[in-house]
């Protein structure tokens, strides 16, 4: 039998950007509970949820620039499944395209009210 | 290594037909093949469709007239509430299970599912437990706290009869059909391909099963959670949901719809699938966009659980968490476009044809756009905030669910229908039938939104006459008549089609995908031989492979020792990897499901003893399950045809059995999440805390770690052993011994809890300890496998799929039990925490 010309693993790259996504939402979510339960100082919850939009802005930045990337390198080496790298960079940039406008709500919705 | 001698068609099927067919008489309740099933599941849904529509025929009478006194408030509360069940849990889910179960093997070149005896189990669990469900109507104790049960209603004091019982025990038995309906679906999909069907090779029906499938692995964990946790609230007390006792009832509606919302993209997604099938084929040319649609469906999937509080805008959330799932809400709008925009593109680019499923397909398109622009309107807070609990959202609701499912399915049916009877449709009276329901419809659902715009809200069973909502009443239960009479019609439709239809030709419709590549109707095995993919699997030629795998000469064109036999394949690239053999049609899913259900009604009835012996005989009927599986000597590769070898699936390590137990696991720790995020989300937001008294499990909690983790160590060592063809079966009794421990100490843990009625600290402390301690007893049972599998020589160097798959268990169950244990001991140091603050 011939070698497995693409890694089982190369599936994992269709979903990563919305899991970045996802565990972004999830911890913008809960760090916004926490602040509101333990009536943090409502400069103090703005600017953690702002350096966490950012991070994850910054993340999933990486990570589309990196599915881009990887579809890139999928065509280059002529790999005979390289539809999945393009689904994965299309996915990755649409994730990163809703962490701004999603999550954009940190910089000014009212936190606690 | 031999090849298997080339016999002509006629013997070849007929040796098939010896293999794979169902036999008669009883023997019919032992079936386990995929078509079967799937028919069965599809008849069931439907007979569920009707007595949901009848429900809905009787909601519309009340409502035709103001000050009705055809039904009073407590029947017309058992009509809503049963009508949305139905349609949800027993018509829905199940009808999309069953189009699966009948199609994705034909479609992706396989003879049947990766686990035929686990369909026909959900297929009776479904059956059971809609059963229950829906004769709870006829001693008039159905379900009446609303399809969505919330709490505090649902609860015992508010609803004292066991009417709420039966929608958490019965619905959540059907929702073990659902959850090993996903499995059986995702594991298929991955594994059981033709050969050469890369992922980015499959027909996009089987990319949106395989994504809705995972939706249902990750939505109905937290509703199942949140049934288990009210029905303890419920029959023992546990005070989950009660705000008197450090509850909430907000979290029902959180664990609710954390299902609830995904749950209606798993519905559409099927349907969509089924769109992204079919037009293509009306449109004569391959489908516009094939990987934008599914870049749209995963980022849809993904979406569709960051919104669930949408369900949720007005109970009071901070302004910043509705403005996220608000703009998620909008958000999710884009990726449905997507499709809706490459489907049109695939229709202007391509030359259509017109045909009865094309109606259907053009009706689709206008209710569903509308149902959707209305659902952009409620994910905006301050409209929603105002159509809130109004008929507005019903309105939007049927036209989504209606538009985005039940007329899809209905082109499907039309479509597919040939493919089941094997009779070519005669359309006389299909075309009225749809326009009867095309038209009855929108009359009785498009007026929902003017009343609920009018201040009309749900749920109420009568309402004066003063309120100018009784023309828009009256015609929406005339629509509703006609829309059930165009379901009449349609119904007679189908049984004069399956009675005089004529004898269909071979791919009628000029298709381009597997499933038409076979004799309609369909054989008991589908292929009697497998083809090889070299291209998208939705650009075949069925008319030229046909007559081709029908003489054999694709890969396994013969039978092996009466066996039934199909191919395992590399999950990425679709690579030949294995043969599978199946299973016999066999009775034990019948009996487990029946015992299964004798555990739902002694716990309905509350005989509790009972419930624990009929758990302790399900568990043994799973162990029969697995006496009848694997082989006793190692084979190496066999032949497969066309010159190629592979060995069988008991001697490769990814076979589909540890895929299933992966993802099994998956929604295990879904659940699991679900329960760690109750218990902190009743910490840091429910009234009345803190707790008077502080639940604080001791030694016996602590000493659980180490024990459930050296079970895991000792059970990964036997595998090594093995492995290395070394004796392993002490280790097995010392994993067994372990287990047994865990058992014990976790049990003097929970009995040195404080009484768990007192408080929700105490009632999640019991719920973190409990969970350890079944998947500790479950740990057992693994172990009991694995020694009797061992001492019946399934187990070898190479055919270690037993320990492998235990090893996953025992490892999970240590992971699971160390978070749980360390959650209820930090508990305590959090509660301080908030002292200050509360």
């Amino acid at each position: 039998m011939e070698q497995t010309p693409v890694p089982p693993h190369a599936i994992l790259v269709i979903a990563l950007g919305f899991t970045v996504w996802s565990v972004a939402f999830v911890a913008l979510y809960a760090i916004n509970a926490i602040g509101c339960a333990f009536a943090w100082p409502t400069a103090v919850q703005r600017g953690v949820l702002i350096v966490l939009t950012l991070a994850a802005c910054g993340a999933m930045a990486g990570v589309a620039a990196w599915s881009v990337r990887h579809w890139r390198r999928a065509i280059a080496k002529a790999q005979p499944a390289p539809s999945l790298a393009k689904i994965g960079a299309l996915t990755s940039v649409a994730a990163l395209a809703s962490t701004l406008f999603a999550f954009a709500p940190s910089f000014f919705a009212s936190t606690c009210v | 290594m031999t090849e298997q001698p080339q016999l002509s068609p006629i013997r070849l099927h007929k040796a098939l037909e010896r293999a794979w067919a169902t036999g008669p008489g009883w023997h019919r309740l032992a079936a386990v093949n995929h078509t079967i099933l799937g028919k069965r599941f599809m008849l069931a849904a439907f007979v569920f469709f009707a007595i949901g529509g009848v429900l809905a025929m009787l909601i519309r009478v009340q409502l035709a007239t103001p000050d009705s006194a055809f039904v009073g408030p407590e029947i017309y509360n058992q009509l809503f509430s049963m009508h949305g069940t139905v349609m949800m849990f027993l018509f829905a889910i199940p009808m999309l299970e069953g189009l699966a179960i009948y199609l994705l093997p034909k479609m992706l070149g396989a003879r049947d599912l990766a686990f035929p005896r686990l369909s026909a189990y959900g297929f009776w669990c479904y059956l059971f437990g809609g059963t229950i469900v829906v004769a709870s109507m006829l001693f008039g104790v159905a379900p009446d706290s609303g399809w969505f049960m919330y709490t505090p209603l649902s609860s015992q004091p508010y609803s004292p009869g066991i009417n709420s019982d039966i929608w958490l025990l019965g619905i959540t038995f059907v929702e073990i059909s659902a959850l090993s309906a996903a499995v059986e679906i995702i594991v298929s999909i991955l594994k059981l391909r033709a050969p050469g069907m890369s992922l980015d090779r499959m027909p996009l029906f089987a990319w949106y099963m395989l994504v809705t499938a995972f939706m249902m692995l990750f939505g109905f964990p937290p509703l199942i959670l949140g049934s288990i946790l009210l029905e303890l609230e419920r029959a023992f007390g546990l005070p989950f949901f009660d705000p008197t006792r450090g509850g909430d009832p907000l979290l029902w509606q959180h664990l609710f719809w954390l299902f609830g919302h995904p749950e209606v993209y798993i519905i559409f997604l099927p349907g969509a699938g089924a769109l992204s099938t079919i037009i293509p084929v009306f449109a004569q040319r391959q489908i516009v966009g094939y990987h934008a649609i599914i870049a749209a469906i995963i980022a849809l999937a993904f979406l569709s659980f960051g919104l669930w509080v949408h369900h949720m805008f007005t109970v009071g959330i901070p302004h910043l968490a509705l403005a996220f799932f608000s703009a998620a809400s909008a958000l999710v709008a884009i990726p449905t476009a997507v499709q809706i925009f490459a489907w049109l593109a695939t229709l202007a680019h391509g030359k259509p044809r017109f045909d009865v499923p094309m109606l259907y397909i053009a009706g689709f398109f206008l209710v569903f756009v509308i149902g959707g622009l209305t659902g952009v309107m409620l994910a905006m807070v301050p409209f929603d905030q105002q159509a809130h609990d109004s008929y507005f959202v019903v309105a939007h609701l049927h036209y989504v669910l209606v538009g985005g499912f039940v007329f899809p399915m209905l082109a499907a049916i039309y479509f597919w229908l040939p493919h089941i009877t094997g009779r070519e449709s005669v359309h006389r009276i299909s075309v009225p039938a749809f326009w009867l329901i095309f038209m009855g419809f929108n009359l009785t659902f498009f007026m929902m939104h003017l009343t609920g715009l009018m201040g009309m809200p749900r749920r109420i069973y009568t309402y004066p006459s003063t309120f100018g909502w009784d023309w828009l009443n009256f015609l929406s239960s005339v629509g509703g008549f006609i829309l059930s009479m165009g379901f009449a019609l349609f119904a007679v439709d189908i049984v004069l089609q399956f009675r005089f239809g004529r004898r269909f030709s071979r791919n009628g419709w000029r298709a381009s995908t597997l499933d038409w590549a076979m004799p309609t109707r369909p054989t008991s095995y589908a292929f009697a031989s497998l083809p090889t993919i070299d291209r998208r699997a939705d650009a075949l030629d069925p008319d030229r492979l046909a007559p081709y795998l029908a003489s054999g000469h694709g890969y396994l064109g013969f039978v092996r020792e009466n066996r039934m036999e199909t191919l395992g394949v590399d999950v990425t690239t679709g690579r030949l990897e294995h043969v599978v053999v199946l299973p016999k049609p066999t009775f034990l899913p019948l009996i487990s499901a029946a015992l299964t259900g004798s555990v739902v009604l002694a716990m309905l009835f509350k005989i509790y003893p009972l419930a624990i012996v009929m758990t302790l005989a399900t568990a043994a009927s799973f162990l029969f399950w697995s006496s009848r599986t694997g082989a006793r000597d190692d084979q190496g590769p066999i032949a497969v045809g066309l010159g190629e070898y592979a060995p069988p699936d008991t001697e490769v390590e990814g076979a589909a059995p540890w895929w299933a137990m992966v993802f099994i696991l998956t929604a295990n720790a879904t659940l699991f999440a679900s329960l760690v995020f109750g218990t902190l989300y009743l910490w840091l937001i429910a009234p009345a805390w803190p707790p008077s008294e502080i639940a604080s499990p001791g030694p016996w909690a602590w000493l659980s770690i180490p024990v459930l983790a050296a079970a895991a160590v000792t059970l990964r060592l036997a595998t090594k052993h093995n492995a290395r063809s070394r004796t392993f079966g002490p280790m097995l009794f010392a994993t067994l011994g372990l287990d047994l421990l865990a058992l014990t100490t976790l049990t003097a843990a929970l009995a040195l809890q404080p009484d768990p009625t007192a408080h929700a600290h105490a009632a999640t402390a019991a719920a973190l300890l409990g969970y350890g301690w079944i998947h500790a007893a479950i740990g057992v049972v693994f172990g009991i496998n694995a020694i009797l599998r061992a001492r019946g020589g399934y187990i070898s160097a190479r055919r270690s799929q037993t320990l492998r798959i235990a090893s996953l268990w025992h490892d999970y169950a240590a992971i699971a039990g160390t978070i749980g244990i360390v959650l209820v001991l930090a508990m305590p140091l959090l509660i301080g925490m908030l002292e200050g603050v509360r």
